[in-house]
């Protein structure tokens, strides 16, 4: 397809991922986590796995983040390392 | 994350468009799966989203229908049920396990007015199954999840 697109949601992807593992607030890196999810899945539909592409957006971008708060909510928002 | 919210809005955006349409969009999903992208498991996850979305907004207590989590952990049972009743049921005909040629699917066909091979109508058993299966083990995650602000709520 639009390698330029691509190559910018490659660069994006990168990016979200290590905000996700750099920030210290939790639910800031929870955010980066699902929009990594959803970069990811929309780099999957450009490859053609359309199947999986769904996968990635209905569980990683929705169900999980939904998920990860309510375990964060149970804890400490700050992470300590 | 179980409390209702007071707003009217939020209430009838989600009440009204968001989860109707997503439960629709979930059993497109479902439906289509042999055609086009989608399946059991993506279908599953979308209508369970649809719920989680009415336990966030509305609240546990106040969402509709309420399924309690021992229940879903049966239902949950009964999809994987569905599964391994599919694969079994070949093997009294005299076939391999989870092999739908010989499924004895004849019955349907004269019931219904188009025809369905045997193989099409295992994978579509099959999806039923993982359908009931992953939703609702997702909704019964939100639930075991935000139990304690349930315990809290009641007191």
């Amino acid at each position: 397809m639009i390698w330029q697109l691509e190559l910018a949601l490659f660069i994006m992807l990168i990016l979200v991922a290590v905000i996700a593992l750099e920030v210290r607030d939790l639910v800031a890196a929870l955010a980066a986590l699902t929009a990594y999810s959803f970069i990811a899945a929309a780099l999957l539909a450009i490859m053609g796995a359309v199947d999986v592409a769904l996968t990635e957006a209905s569980l990683g971008a929705g169900i999980t983040g939904v998920l990860l708060v309510g375990g964060i909510s149970l804890m400490r928002r700050r992470s300590v390392d | 994350m179980t409390e209702r919210h007071d707003s009217i809005i939020l209430h009838f955006v989600v009440r009204v468009f968001m989860v109707p349409f997503i439960v629709m969009f979930g059993a497109y999903v479902f439906i289509h799966g042999e055609l086009s992208p989608g399946g059991g498991f993506q279908a599953g996850a979308i209508v369970a989203s649809a719920f989680v979305l009415a336990r966030l907004t509305l609240g546990t207590n106040h969402s509709s229908p309420r399924i309690q989590a021992h229940y879903l952990i049966w239902l949950a049972s009964f999809g994987v049920g569905i599964y391994v009743l599919a694969g079994l049921i070949p093997m009294f005909f005299g076939a391999n396990f989870l092999d739908y040629n010989s499924l004895p699917t004849e019955w349907f066909n004269d019931i219904a007015e188009h025809h369905r091979t045997a193989r099409a109508m295992g994978l579509f058993i099959v999806e039923v199954g993982v359908f009931i299966a992953v939703f609702s083990v997702l909704v019964t995650m939100y639930d075991h999840l935000t139990f304690q602000h349930r315990e809290e709520q009641d007191d």
